[in-house]
């Protein structure tokens, strides 16, 4: 099995469409995350700008035009980037980092630590993501902490799981065996020889799992769930609005809408760009 | 094979066991006790004591789980009304999943009705989406690297990242609102025929064919293209054997098998969407049901809700894993000669 | 040319699109075959053997394409054919036999009726089929054919499932058989089994064969006539017999002098190499592509590349000095590294098993092995996959425990079980050269970080005193120290090979075990690394356990030769004793199985190595045995006796007598590589 080269991975991923249009997006968002407070043209968290001019239809004013407190529908849209991305980040890194430790500790010790953990985590996988969330924040109350910390314990498993199935790999091979013919300890095969083997691995891992992330999180929100409801946020505008659109009242959802299609979108192209370059 | 089976159904078992503490401590455990949610901010001290004496949470952790999982040992005390737990006691493994706090029903009655419901849109979403992603995935793997297998691969993973609600909004606005060649809601009037149900059930369940169909084929596109590329195709192809049959017998035979599995496997993430899905179109099912219990705190519903879902996913992946060795001569017959 | 060529290929050039640009990976490849001859076509790895293969085939991978020249069958080309004129081909005229029989048949249909489809699309009628089956099953000599063709591949061994491959290829005895590798991977005794099923079937349909290998053993043995393929050129083509014992290329010179010869030890001389590497794929050379690694090369080479320059006796050499090829001046000085006196043991391995539990089953990886390697010597293990020789090394290593009983002592004391458990200096004593380098190095780690760390914990001392010897071991294994911060995917596998000697070399131990450490790697860096073993061995006085199959390089290398079946040990004594004589059955029968076309010898193990959860009654070989004497061998386990200062046989056969039945046919072991 050659080993595909630094070189060779950035040769693919400068080639690939879907990574640049995936990076694209996201930087997009990215941006609006930190910076759309202040590029906002009116003000997001804002009173009711004009309280009778609520549910206006999009304008020259208003491009997208305004929701049912009359506030600036494109102002919440960019503004709206920050809350799920950072809770997306956190909840991710978190399963991410723990699911690598477990991962590694499992596919390299194996035995019976392996077996109890591989039924907790198809104990885990048997509940769907979104309903796991329900039942949490139904116990912990609306609560965005809450969220991270669910969303991450939830991911720990499915990480782990990966990182388990790379490392059993590793463990095969012979560097394994010529570590311990110089006696080193567990913990330098772990994260001085095997873990730098695997860290493609996880950078795919994590890029997924942040797209499901987000997923999962603007599905909760659209549930009223784990946003604080004045924070600007799209899961939250469509639920609030999409009684609305009996009424052909569309804007202020098909916006979010297409907010929350074009970064999941974007995120997932990146991911999968990553993913073909590193295979 | 017999030994397999066995050694299957022990692992399903023990997994189901896992989910039910994993279920308890979650409604236990985390912070802010269920009497306290129940009870509301302002509750006394000495209507908290009440309350949690009528729940039956003052008892040790291992006799609520016991009660509510085995039915014992708070049911051996038949004539004591008072003191059991706030997940139920009749013993989730003989059906009895206790009361609902919000609407003083038994537990199992209301999941029946709601399963029920589910199932149908659930079937409705499957039968649509594995013929067609299985066909996408076939499709782009032998044209692979072309222009139709850009089209079904990038247009197969954004309809996959995309949630339900996104998409079912988008569907509604354009095929109920401004089309109008669609119900808005999935629930059929009282009465309604088969064929009637079904036109109710087709938009609600596009949102899930979406989520499901990517990813499906994805898979798919990479079993073909795994035999496309095999030894044993180049073999048949070599013998002289027209190509279509090559295809059938030597690169779908063998790609198509491993997809029952992940077939399977996308029940769960059908269940969670249909959380979304029948909250959006306001139909009675099961999502639903976790819906407004979570909403309402309603904990014996919820654990209930879960432990039904976790069942429902242990066995179709259990049928499913049953179906592929069974289908499979390496694991039917083993390696003796 | 003449019509009587069954196949003609004339200027074909292959690309491969690589990125966005198309690579030449074969040019003006000129050679013929004739109706019932048999062509060799050899190389080392990356040549294009196999492409050359699949353009017959009109198999080319994806990104391949025939960019030039032709193909013709039988007179008719082969490269534009329509697709059901392609298919009339391949069903009647041309068959092929593949590398890996364990992946060359569907896993899910039945093998019978996947050999049944060639008899339907040759038109044989339904009702006829499995009869021919059965006949063409027999025919590549499958016992008991009507239970086998309702088996599915995974209940088969590589050589029954290699036999069945060669079935279907011959049902229609086409005009042409392509074979390509068909017996790598294959253990040595089932490769000269099915290399004697090949030869028999083509004197009898009278087929002609291009025959892929990169062995030039088994091309010697199988081929009338011979190509040989460098850097996706033909170098040279010609009759086999004067293309191996008077070779008129530069290159196949060199290729011949990096075998060990016929009886030739180590200490006797050492082995020739090729310099520098194959040039990566659609390299744009002006002039020789060969002239970068050739020790004749003049300027005229490296300007003009040559043609295929017609010598006496019908052959061809793309060379500008054909006549000055046999004296090509040796790379390596002839003088061979002194061999040790060896004296006192090292390590003594007494009663020792291993046996490991596999679904509840009890599995004897290794049972009583008793065995000394001395200090300074060199221990050949040699017998099939499956005999225990990994297993044994293992455990001597301590990273599989041995059960309860077994004792290995290093100079006197006895070793703990496991590896954390032994001292610094026994860890030190003793380490491995593994048998993949590209496994066996960390692909994240620099050269300076892979050995440095090693010496560090074999050696102790800190960063500096482990960077300079890291420097030391980089010149011992004759690196040089420009590779100091190179990473493994720099490096060309010999160099990889070397770095993982230098690492087990880090702690001057005093035993190294070389588990098949030459098999991946291609004939010229083989002879290389060989070479580099024997004057370690001889510069540090290290002994060497060393694993093998290739029974040449043993007879090279070996100071002793232990020899193993069903993780017992058969025989045990000097590589002199043990190769000529009198031999263990099992012993004898791998020496047989070596290629060589001295057929007057010929001993075939029938069926394969009984799995070790069930080891047979009595000798564990009788099964097998050609030599098998009746009912004591059934019943009863003779025992490891020393028959012999220093030499111990397990037969029931008096070795008296074993000398007797093997000098009736007479003969010299002609021992070649591979």
């Amino acid at each position: 099995m050659p080993a595909v080269s630094g070189s060779q991975r950035w040769k693919v991923l400068r080639r690939s469409a879907t990574f640049w249009v995936g990076l694209g997006i996201t930087t997009m968002w990215v941006f609006f995350a930190i910076f759309g407070d202040f590029i906002a043209p009116y003000d997001p968290l804002g009173v009711p700008q004009d309280i009778l001019n609520r549910l206006a239809p999009p304008s020259a004013e208003h491009w997208f035009g305004t929701d049912e407190l009359g506030r600036d529908v494109l102002s919440r849209v960019m503004a709206g980037a920050r809350s799920v991305m950072t809770i997306a980040l956190a909840a991710t890194v978190i399963g991410t980092v723990v699911g690598t430790a477990v991962g590694l500790m499992v596919g390299y010790f194996g035995g019976i630590l392996d077996d109890i953990v591989g039924r907790i985590l198809d104990a885990f996988l048997s509940i769907p993501l979104v309903i796991t969330g329900l039942l949490a924040l139904a116990a912990l109350g609306p609560n965005t902490f809450g969220v991270v910390i669910v969303i991450g314990l939830v991911f720990t498993p499915l990480i782990a799981k990966t990182v388990r199935a790379a490392v059993l790999s590793e463990r095969q091979l012979d560097y394994v065996t010529a570590a311990q013919l110089r006696r080193e300890n567990s913990f330098y095969i772990l994260f001085v020889e095997i873990l730098p083997n695997v860290t493609s691995v996880i950078v795919v891992e994590f890029t997924v799992r942040l797209g499901y992330a987000i997923f999962t999180i603007l599905a909760l929100a659209f549930l009223g769930f784990g946003i604080e409801p004045s924070v600007p946020d799209w899961g939250l505008a469509i639920s609030q609005h999409y009684s609305y659109l009996t009424g052909n009242v569309w804007w202020p959802v098909l916006f979010p809408a297409l907010a929350i299609a074009s970064l999941v979108v974007g995120v997932n192209l990146l991911a999968d760009g990553i993913s073909q370059a590193v295979e | 094979m017999l030994r397999y089976i066995a050694r299957r159904i022990g692992l399903a078992i023990i997994t189901l066991f896992l989910i039910t503490i994993i279920v308890f401590a979650g409604t236990q455990i985390l912070p802010g006790n269920v009497a306290q949610r129940i009870a509301g901010p302002f509750a006394t001290a000495e209507q908290m004591e009440q309350l949690a004496y009528r729940l039956g949470t003052d008892r040790p952790l291992w006799s609520q789980y016991s009660d509510w999982v085995f039915g014992w040992p708070c049911s051996a005390r038949e004539t004591d009304q008072s003191g059991c737990p706030a997940l139920g006691r009749g013993g989730a493994i003989r059906g009895d999943l206790g009361t609902s706090a919000a609407l003083s029903r038994p537990v199992s009655q209301l999941l029946g009705r709601a399963v029920v419901n589910s199932a149908k849109l659930a079937v409705v979403a499957f039968v649509i989406v594995v013929p067609l992603s299985i066909l996408g995935g076939v499709v782009a793997a032998l044209r692979r690297g072309k222009l139709t297998d850009r089209i079904i691969t990038v247009g197969g993973l954004s309809a996959t990242v995309i949630p339900e609600f996104v998409s079912g909004i988008v569907l509604i606005l354009v095929f109920a609102i401004w089309l109008d060649w669609f119900p808005g809601t999935a629930t059929a009037p009282q009465g309604a025929g088969f064929f009637e149900q079904l036109y109710y059930l087709i938009l609600p369940a596009m949102p899930l064919v979406l989520v499901l169909f990517g990813y499906i084929a994805k898979i798919t596109r990479a079993g073909v293209i795994e035999a496309l590329d095999a030894d044993y195709t180049r073999t048949a192809t070599l013998k002289g054997l027209p190509r279509g049959r090559v295809i059938r017998r030597d690169v779908l035979r063998n790609a198509l098998l491993p997809t029952i599995a992940v077939v399977a496997s996308q029940v769960g993430y059908l269940i969670g969407g249909l959380v979304v899905v029948e909250v959006l179109f306001n139909y009675q099912g099961i999502g639903r049901l976790v819906f407004d219990a979570s909403k309402k705190a309603d904990f014996p519903v919820l654990a209930g809700a879960v432990l039904v879902i976790a069942l429902a996913f242990q066995v179709s992946m259990l049928l499913a894993d049953l179906a592929y060795s069974w289908l499979n001569p390496r694991i039917r017959l083993g390696a003796e000669e | 040319m003449t019509s009587q060529h069954v196949l003609e290929v004339e200027n074909l050039a292959i690309d491969y699109k690589i990125g966005t640009e198309w690579k030449t990976a074969l040019r003006d490849i000129d050679f013929a075959i004739d109706a019932g001859e048999s062509f060799g076509l050899v190389g080392e790895s990356g040549c294009g053997k196999t492409t050359v293969a699949m353009a017959i085939m009109h198999y080319l991978a994806r990104n391949g394409k025939v960019s030039a020249g032709s193909i013709r069958l039988a007179g008719r080309d082969l490269v534009d054919l329509s697709s059901a004129e392609l298919r009339d081909v391949r069903v009647n005229q041309i068959s092929m036999v593949y590398q890996n029989p364990a992946t060359a048949l569907n896993p899910s249909l039945r093998v019978g009726v996947q050999v049944a489809d060639v008899f339907e699309l040759m038109g044989v009628p339904k009702a006829e089929r499995e009869e021919r089956v059965i006949e063409i099953l027999e025919k590549v000599q499958i016992a008991d054919p009507a239970r086998v063709l309702r088996r599915y591949p995974h209940q088969m061994s590589g050589g029954m499932l290699q036999r069945v491959v060669i079935a279907m290829a011959i049902a229609s005895e086409p005009s042409l058989l392509v074979l390509d590798e068909p017996t790598t991977g294959l253990d040595a005794t089932v490769e000269a089994e099915v290399l004697d099923l090949v030869a028999n079937l083509r004197r009898e349909i009278g087929t002609s064969v291009l025959f892929i290998s990169h062995s030039l053993a088994v091309i010697r043995k199988m081929c009338d006539r011979v190509g040989v393929l460098y850097a996706g050129r033909l170098m040279a083509e010609g009759p086999a017999e004067s293309i191996f014992t008077d070779p008129r290329h530069p290159y196949t010179v060199g290729l011949l002098r990096c075998l060990p010869t016929a009886g030739l030890g180590r200490d006797e001389a050492t082995l020739d190499t090729i310099p520098g590497t194959l040039p990566p794929l659609g390299a744009d050379i002006q002039g020789c592509v060969y002239a970068d690694r050739c020790a004749i090369a003049e300027d005229i080479c490296r300007e003009v590349e040559p043609d295929l320059i017609p010598l006496p006796g019908q052959r061809v050499s793309r060379c500008h000095f054909p006549d000055r090829a046999p004296f090509l001046p040796r790379t390596v000085a002839p003088e061979p590294a002194r061999r040790n006196e060896v004296t006192k043991p090292l390590v003594k391995i007494r009663n020792t098993s291993k046996t490991f539990m596999q679904d509840g089953q009890p599995v004897y990886a290794l049972s009583e092995i008793d065995l000394t390697i001395h200090a300074g010597e060199t221990l050949a293990l040699v017998g099939e996959s499956g005999s225990g020789k990994t297993t044994l090394a293992k455990v001597l290593l301590g990273i599989h425990a041995p059960d309860e009983g077994s004792v290995i002592t290093l100079s006197g004391e006895e070793l703990a079980a496991e590896v954390e458990k032994r001292d610094q200096e026994e860890v030190r004593a003793v380490q491995m050269v593994f048998q993949n380098p590209d496994s066996a190095l960390n692909r994240r780690h620099t050269v300076r970080r892979i050995i440095g760390r090693a010496v560090q914990r074999l050696r102790g001392g800190g960063k500096r005193q482990a960077d300079d010897r890291t420097r030391d071991l980089l010149e011992e294994v004759r690196m040089g120290t420009e590779y100091f911060n190179a990473k493994p995917r720099h490096l060309s596998g010999g160099l990889k090979q070397r770095v993982a000697i230098a690492r087990a070399f880090a702690g001057s131990p005093a035993l190294v075990v070389c588990d098949e450490p030459t098999s991946a790697l291609d004939v010229s860096v083989q002879a290389a690394i060989i070479n580099l073993l024997s004057e370690l061995q001889a510069e540090e006085n290290v002994a060497y356990l060393f694993i093998s199959h290739d029974l040449g390089v043993v007879r090279y290398l070996a100071d002793r030769v232990a020899v193993m079946y069903l993780g017992r040990l058969m025989e045990v004594g000097s590589a002199d004793r043990v190769f000529n004589g009198p031999h263990h059955p099992y012993t004898e029968a791998l020496l047989s199985a070596v290629p060589s076309h001295d057929e007057d010898r010929r001993i075939r193990l029938k069926g394969e190595i009984p799995a070790a959860s069930k080891p047979p009654p009595g000798c564990v070989f009788q099964t097998r045995c050609p030599r098998k004497i009746g009912e004591i061998c059934e019943t009863e386990e003779p025992a490891l006796e020393e028959v012999a200062p220093g030499y111990k046989i397990r037969c029931h056969i008096p070795v008296a007598e074993l000398r007797e039945l093997q000098l009736a046919a007479p003969g010299e072991w002609q021992v070649g590589s591979r």
